[in-house]
Protein backbone atom coordinates (compact mmCIF):
# COMPACT_ATOMS: atom_id res chain seq x y z
CA UNK A 1 0.00 0.00 0.00
CA UNK A 2 1.02 3.09 -1.11
CA UNK A 3 1.73 5.69 1.74
CA UNK A 4 1.10 8.83 1.16
CA UNK A 5 1.66 12.42 2.98
CA UNK A 6 -1.26 13.90 3.08
CA UNK A 7 -1.48 18.12 3.03
CA UNK A 8 -3.72 19.40 4.81
CA UNK A 9 -4.14 22.77 4.77
CA UNK A 10 -7.47 24.81 6.62
CA UNK A 11 -7.47 28.33 5.51
CA UNK A 12 -8.73 30.23 8.79
CA UNK A 13 -8.85 33.58 8.43
CA UNK A 14 -9.68 35.32 11.81
CA UNK A 15 -10.22 38.74 13.05
CA UNK A 16 -12.64 41.67 13.44
CA UNK A 17 -14.21 42.31 10.16
CA UNK A 18 -12.86 39.23 8.72
CA UNK A 19 -16.37 37.37 8.68
CA UNK A 20 -15.82 37.01 4.49
CA UNK A 21 -13.99 34.12 5.70
CA UNK A 22 -15.84 32.15 7.49
CA UNK A 23 -17.41 30.19 4.96
CA UNK A 24 -13.45 29.01 3.66
CA UNK A 25 -12.46 28.06 6.80
CA UNK A 26 -12.56 24.28 5.74
CA UNK A 27 -9.52 22.04 4.92
CA UNK A 28 -8.34 21.87 1.90
CA UNK A 29 -6.31 19.02 0.34
CA UNK A 30 -2.99 19.96 -1.26
CA UNK A 31 -2.17 17.12 -2.48
CA UNK A 32 0.16 13.76 -1.79
CA UNK A 33 3.77 12.54 -2.23
CA UNK A 34 6.68 10.96 -0.56
CA UNK A 35 10.25 9.89 -1.64
CA UNK A 36 8.46 6.58 -2.70
CA UNK A 37 5.79 8.01 -4.75
CA UNK A 38 6.77 9.78 -7.30
CA UNK A 39 5.60 13.70 -8.12
CA UNK A 40 3.37 12.97 -10.92
CA UNK A 41 1.71 15.82 -13.11
CA UNK A 42 -1.37 14.23 -11.84
CA UNK A 43 -0.11 15.38 -7.99
CA UNK A 44 1.48 18.36 -9.25
CA UNK A 45 -1.93 19.52 -10.73
CA UNK A 46 -3.86 18.87 -8.05
CA UNK A 47 -1.60 20.34 -5.71
CA UNK A 48 -1.77 23.56 -7.79
CA UNK A 49 -5.58 23.35 -7.95
CA UNK A 50 -5.54 23.56 -4.41
CA UNK A 51 -3.30 26.78 -4.18
CA UNK A 52 -5.85 28.51 -6.76
CA UNK A 53 -8.53 28.62 -4.29
CA UNK A 54 -6.28 29.32 -1.34
CA UNK A 55 -5.19 31.81 -3.27
CA UNK A 56 -8.31 32.82 -4.66
CA UNK A 57 -9.03 32.90 -0.80
CA UNK A 58 -5.88 35.23 -0.16
CA UNK A 59 -7.02 37.69 -2.69
CA UNK A 60 -10.59 38.30 -1.01
CA UNK A 61 -8.65 38.95 1.94
CA UNK A 62 -6.56 41.34 -0.06
CA UNK A 63 -9.11 42.76 -1.49
CA UNK A 64 -11.16 43.37 1.33
CA UNK A 65 -8.21 44.72 3.20
CA UNK A 66 -7.60 47.52 -0.42
CA UNK A 67 -11.23 48.55 -0.13
CA UNK A 68 -11.06 49.18 3.78
CA UNK A 69 -13.49 46.76 4.38
CA UNK A 70 -11.32 45.12 7.52
CA UNK A 71 -9.16 46.67 10.05
CA UNK A 72 -6.40 48.61 8.93
CA UNK A 73 -3.67 46.44 10.40
CA UNK A 74 -4.61 43.99 7.75
CA UNK A 75 -1.74 45.65 5.66
CA UNK A 76 1.00 45.32 7.53
CA UNK A 77 -0.46 41.59 8.47
CA UNK A 78 -0.82 41.01 4.62
CA UNK A 79 3.20 42.57 3.90
CA UNK A 80 4.24 40.43 6.14
CA UNK A 81 2.40 36.95 4.53
CA UNK A 82 4.08 38.19 1.34
CA UNK A 83 7.15 37.96 2.47
CA UNK A 84 6.81 33.77 1.94
CA UNK A 85 3.88 33.75 -0.60
CA UNK A 86 6.87 36.17 -2.97
CA UNK A 87 8.68 32.40 -2.23
CA UNK A 88 6.22 30.13 -3.62
CA UNK A 89 6.60 31.35 -7.37
CA UNK A 90 10.53 30.25 -7.91
CA UNK A 91 10.50 26.99 -6.06
CA UNK A 92 6.91 26.29 -8.36
CA UNK A 93 9.19 27.08 -11.51
CA UNK A 94 11.58 24.38 -10.82
CA UNK A 95 8.82 22.04 -9.37
CA UNK A 96 7.46 21.92 -12.83
CA UNK A 97 10.09 21.38 -14.84
CA UNK A 98 11.74 18.82 -12.75
CA UNK A 99 8.14 17.12 -12.70
CA UNK A 100 7.86 17.61 -16.59
CA UNK A 101 11.49 16.15 -16.69
CA UNK A 102 10.45 13.64 -14.61
CA UNK A 103 13.71 14.31 -12.47
CA UNK A 104 11.89 12.65 -9.32
CA UNK A 105 14.81 13.72 -6.91
CA UNK A 106 15.02 16.87 -7.64
CA UNK A 107 11.07 17.09 -7.33
CA UNK A 108 10.75 15.44 -4.53
CA UNK A 109 13.23 17.98 -2.92
CA UNK A 110 11.88 21.37 -4.16
CA UNK A 111 8.64 19.19 -2.63
CA UNK A 112 9.67 19.51 0.31
CA UNK A 113 11.18 22.83 0.29
CA UNK A 114 7.30 24.24 -0.87
CA UNK A 115 6.32 22.49 2.39
CA UNK A 116 8.77 24.55 4.34
CA UNK A 117 7.66 27.33 2.89
CA UNK A 118 3.61 26.38 3.47
CA UNK A 119 4.62 25.70 7.06
CA UNK A 120 6.28 29.50 7.41
CA UNK A 121 3.89 31.25 5.65
CA UNK A 122 0.95 29.15 8.37
CA UNK A 123 3.22 30.33 11.34
CA UNK A 124 3.65 33.91 10.15
CA UNK A 125 0.17 34.29 8.88
CA UNK A 126 -0.74 32.97 12.79
CA UNK A 127 1.39 35.35 14.11
CA UNK A 128 -0.43 38.03 12.59
CA UNK A 129 -4.07 37.47 13.02
CA UNK A 130 -5.12 34.82 9.87
CA UNK A 131 -4.50 31.58 10.73
CA UNK A 132 -3.51 28.85 8.46
CA UNK A 133 -3.49 25.47 10.47
CA UNK A 134 -3.90 21.32 9.95
CA UNK A 135 -0.95 21.18 7.45
CA UNK A 136 -0.34 17.49 8.26
CA UNK A 137 2.80 15.96 7.07
CA UNK A 138 3.04 12.10 7.63
CA UNK A 139 2.93 8.71 6.36
CA UNK B 1 -4.32 7.41 -12.30
CA UNK B 2 -4.65 9.17 -8.93
CA UNK B 3 -7.19 7.94 -6.58
CA UNK B 4 -10.20 9.27 -6.85
CA UNK B 5 -10.79 10.19 -2.94
CA UNK B 6 -8.24 13.20 -2.77
CA UNK B 7 -9.49 14.85 -5.94
CA UNK B 8 -13.12 14.92 -4.71
CA UNK B 9 -12.25 15.76 -1.62
CA UNK B 10 -10.55 18.50 -3.52
CA UNK B 11 -13.72 19.49 -5.71
CA UNK B 12 -16.12 19.04 -2.51
CA UNK B 13 -13.88 21.42 -1.02
CA UNK B 14 -13.43 23.65 -3.76
CA UNK B 15 -17.57 24.28 -4.18
CA UNK B 16 -17.48 25.73 -0.22
CA UNK B 17 -14.43 28.10 -1.47
CA UNK B 18 -16.87 29.29 -4.41
CA UNK B 19 -19.22 29.66 -2.66
CA UNK B 20 -17.20 32.01 0.04
CA UNK B 21 -16.24 33.81 -3.31
CA UNK B 22 -19.48 34.30 -4.58
CA UNK B 23 -21.27 35.29 -0.78
CA UNK B 24 -18.24 37.89 -0.73
CA UNK B 25 -18.86 39.49 -3.61
CA UNK B 26 -15.83 38.16 -5.49
CA UNK B 27 -14.91 36.71 -8.57
CA UNK B 28 -15.13 32.97 -8.63
CA UNK B 29 -14.19 32.10 -12.31
CA UNK B 30 -10.83 30.63 -11.29
CA UNK B 31 -11.96 28.70 -8.74
CA UNK B 32 -14.83 27.11 -10.81
CA UNK B 33 -12.33 26.79 -14.05
CA UNK B 34 -10.38 24.83 -11.80
CA UNK B 35 -12.75 22.57 -10.13
CA UNK B 36 -13.90 22.18 -14.06
CA UNK B 37 -10.75 20.72 -14.99
CA UNK B 38 -10.10 18.80 -11.88
CA UNK B 39 -13.56 17.03 -12.87
CA UNK B 40 -12.55 16.40 -16.13
CA UNK B 41 -9.30 15.35 -15.60
CA UNK B 42 -10.53 12.89 -13.29
CA UNK B 43 -12.76 11.51 -15.71
CA UNK B 44 -10.04 11.48 -18.26
CA UNK B 45 -7.86 9.51 -15.95
CA UNK B 46 -4.84 12.14 -16.41
CA UNK B 47 -4.30 15.36 -16.41
CA UNK B 48 -3.13 16.78 -20.10
CA UNK B 49 -0.83 19.04 -20.79
CA UNK B 50 -2.58 21.45 -21.84
CA UNK B 51 -5.11 21.42 -18.57
CA UNK B 52 -1.83 21.61 -16.56
CA UNK B 53 -0.54 24.66 -18.27
CA UNK B 54 -4.04 26.11 -17.63
CA UNK B 55 -4.02 25.28 -14.12
CA UNK B 56 -0.01 27.07 -13.76
CA UNK B 57 -1.45 29.88 -15.88
CA UNK B 58 -4.12 30.52 -13.21
CA UNK B 59 -2.00 29.80 -10.22
CA UNK B 60 0.62 32.26 -10.97
CA UNK B 61 -1.75 35.16 -11.92
CA UNK B 62 -3.19 34.68 -8.31
CA UNK B 63 -0.19 35.03 -6.61
CA UNK B 64 0.87 37.78 -8.90
CA UNK B 65 -2.20 39.64 -7.36
CA UNK B 66 -1.85 38.59 -4.05
CA UNK B 67 1.89 39.45 -4.27
CA UNK B 68 1.49 43.02 -5.49
CA UNK B 69 2.28 45.57 -2.70
CA UNK B 70 -0.30 46.76 -0.75
CA UNK B 71 -1.45 50.27 0.00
Amino acid sequence: MKRLIPLLLVLSLTGAGCTLFKNIESAIQLGSASASNPVTKDRLNAMESAAILIFSGLNVWRTSCVQGLIPPACKGQITNVQVYTRQIQPYLVQLRTFVKTNDQVNATIIWNEVLAVIATVKNQAAANGVTISNVTVGG
Amino acid sequence: MEAIGPVMDLIIKGLGVVSALVAAGMTAEPAIATLIDLAEGQKAGTVTDEQLTSTEATLDGLISDFNLPIT
